[in-house]
């Protein structure tokens, strides 16, 4: 892998290398994730049309699989983007700010949003927990795996959010960033 | 409530924090205001971006990382190039020409962004200035998600609901689009003239474009294949989407060769995080508009702008003021998921057919992707040029001046818009 998917270890050393490790642990993991997640949805769908034409026939879990791909690729994707910082917010008020004060604004933000995604994390969990039993409609497999990737996206982003916080850096990875920009 | 919910999000937004998170923070707000249980919140983000239509998103994202990949781009200013590359400022009309090619395969202004001031940047900028190329890049690259495909319309069909046809929106876009690329051109051609720009380029050869037409054919059967397969009902947008990933696949194993399997890994996660910010913010943006929702904040706006007018071009004109200002603040897609759900059925109630609506609500959010202070076109191209966003402002004035000259055009003249798809039967 290279470029944005070089999910190499963040270098760090001290207390917080552990926490280092498990989030980029979680970014390759999720990285292989996503490339595995965007083959099977677009070979699905476009199987689904060749099947159509020229077959005359069609897959009944095509349409699932594929969403439930798809589902899976957007949460997961969401911390990746948080790293690199791809998700835009308004920096108009926060740049005019003494750089002391810039930088305890970004890490009460990045604790409010860590603090925001455990609450989802925590409210997936228990959603995915209560409908284990419910089967998908076309599939042999529980309907709570749609609701797994929030609970995923959840705590990966709070990582990297919680890691934001407490380094204090420009709370993204530049190097992730230009290569999105 | 809906004020509660509103001001939570502005409050926090404007800090810093992601546009996305900040819908979920005022998603929480309005769910304790409310006294409505937390699960709603997976349930629903869970629900928003479990859909088939919005897997074109990162479909023709992925076949324009493809196609860039593939080398599309070389060829697209190799055609331009032997076409208009002769006249006075003619990397400007290169550049013009390339985004209008581009936009055709990708959709989406920011890539488009990226795309043109990496590859044009350098050379226009050692002919004509950098203000000057810098603003043509920009103007070109917001063809993008006005000539179809289109990421932009795909999440406004999908806000809008059964009411507006992907297939119908993207239609909608063609004539305007042609009118934008003329008047670029022209304006290209003014300053061109006004500034003395040099003549660069090779004198224009019939022999010289045919060979570089047959090269790049290729690129161009792509919309014709995946376009003309939506509208003409051989497949949904989504399989068409799909179908373009498998063409620029093709295109770039076997005909150009530039792409390698290892190329692929990259193409895939960054489409997969440019997918999810959209995807994000249709998520938490979704709790946000079911909050307003129950609310009835849909039905208090609308008695409020009854109350104001019932003529619906005086709709039209309101809804255009407030997207300006909208689109000079707010991010465009966070604009979409949030507005069209209140502002589509007042369209409707006012009698506005859904497809004039739905184009101008658009055209209205691109052209705020160039205005400052939230242009992210803006934003892209300051990064590759090294401007100063108020520099690169003062010189894309003209372009965002014919812009809403057009809009207006179409607002007034809404046949513009509706032949085509009329005419499609949509």
């Amino acid at each position: 892998m290279n470029g944005t998917t070089r999910f190499t270890p963040m270098r760090h050393s001290g207390p917080l290398r552990p926490l280092a490790l498990l989030i980029a642990a979680f970014d390759v993991a999720v990285g292989w994730a996503l490339v595995a997640e965007l083959v099977v949805m677009v070979s699905i769908v476009s199987i689904q049309v060749v099947l159509r034409y020229l077959f005359n026939s069609s897959i009944d879990w095509a349409d699932e699989l594929a969403r439930l791909c798809f589902v899976w690729s957007i949460f997961t994707a969401i911390p990746l983007g948080l790293k690199g910082g791809a998700h835009i917010g308004i920096e108009m008020l926060v740049v005019r700010f003494p750089a002391h004060l810039r930088s305890v604004t970004a890490r009460l933000i990045a604790l409010l949003g860590a603090a925001m995604l455990l609450l989802v994390a925590k409210e997936s969990a228990v959603m995915a927990w209560e409908q284990w039993d419910e089967l998908m409609a076309s599939m042999p497999a529980s309907a709570a795996w749609f609701i797994v990737p929030l609970g995923v996206c959840g705590l990966h982003g709070a990582l990297h959010l919680i890691w934001q916080a407490l380094i204090g850096a420009q709370h993204v990875d530049p190097e992730l960033q230009s290569e999105l920009a | 409530m809906s004020l509660l919910v509103i001001l939570v999000f502005l409050g926090i937004a404007l800090f810093g924090m992601p546009l996305a998170l900040s819908l979920g923070l005022a998603a929480i707000g309005g769910l304790i205001a409310s006294d409505v249980e937390f699960n709603l919140l997976p349930s629903r983000m869970m629900s928003a971006v479990n859909a088939f239509p919005l897997m074109t998103i990162p479909f023709f994202i992925l076949a324009g990382e493809l196609m860039l990949k593939a080398g599309m781009m070389e060829r697209l200013i190799d055609l331009a190039n032997t076409i208009v590359g002769r006249m006075r400022g003619g990397l400007g009309h290169v550049t013009v020409l390339a985004g209008m090619g581009l936009s055709t395969v990708s959709g989406a202004a920011v890539a488009d962004a990226s795309a043109l001031g990496s590859t044009l940047l350098p050379s226009l900028k050692k002919h004509y200035g950098v203000g000057f190329s810098a603003a043509i890049c920009a103007a070109a690259a917001n063809l993008g998600p006005i000539i179809p495909p289109s990421g932009a319309m795909i999440v406004y069909a999908f806000m809008a609901g059964p009411s507006v046809s992907v297939g119908g929106l993207f239609m909608a876009g063609i004539v305007p689009g042609i009118i934008l690329v003329v008047g670029m051109l022209v304006i290209c051609s003014i300053i061109a003239h006004k500034r003395q720009f040099p003549l660069t380029g090779e004198p224009f050869s019939f022999a010289a474009v045919f060979r570089e037409l047959k090269r790049s054919i290729i690129i161009f059967m792509m919309p014709v294949i995946v376009i003309g397969g939506i509208v003409g009902g051989a497949f949904t947008a989504t399989e068409g989407s799909a179908i373009a990933v498998i063409y620029a696949l093709a295109i770039g194993f076997f005909i150009t060769k530039k792409l390698k399997i290892s190329d692929l890994p990259e193409a895939l996660i960054r489409t997969a995080i440019t997918s999810s910010v959209v995807g994000a913010m249709i998520a938490f943006a979704s709790v946000v508009t079911y909050m307003l929702t129950i609310d009835m904040l849909p039905h208090k706006l609308l008695a409020l702008i009854q109350s104001l007018t019932s003529d619906p071009l005086a709709y039209l004109m309101l809804v255009a003021l407030v997207l300006l200002i909208v689109g000079m603040f707010l991010e465009s897609n966070a604009a979409y998921i949030m507005l069209v759900p209140l502002l589509h059925p007042i369209a409707i109630k006012f009698g506005i057919d859904p497809l004039h609506f739905g184009f101008l609500f658009v055209f209205n959010l691109v052209i705020g992707m160039l205005t400052p202070p939230v242009g992210v076109v803006l934003f892209v191209i300051c990064g590759v040029s090294g401007l100063k966003l108020g520099e690169l402002s003062r010189h894309v004035w003209p372009f965002i001046a014919f812009m809403y000259a057009l809009l207006l055009v179409c607002m007034f003249f809404p046949q513009l818009v509706l032949t085509l798809p009329r005419a499609l039967g949509y």
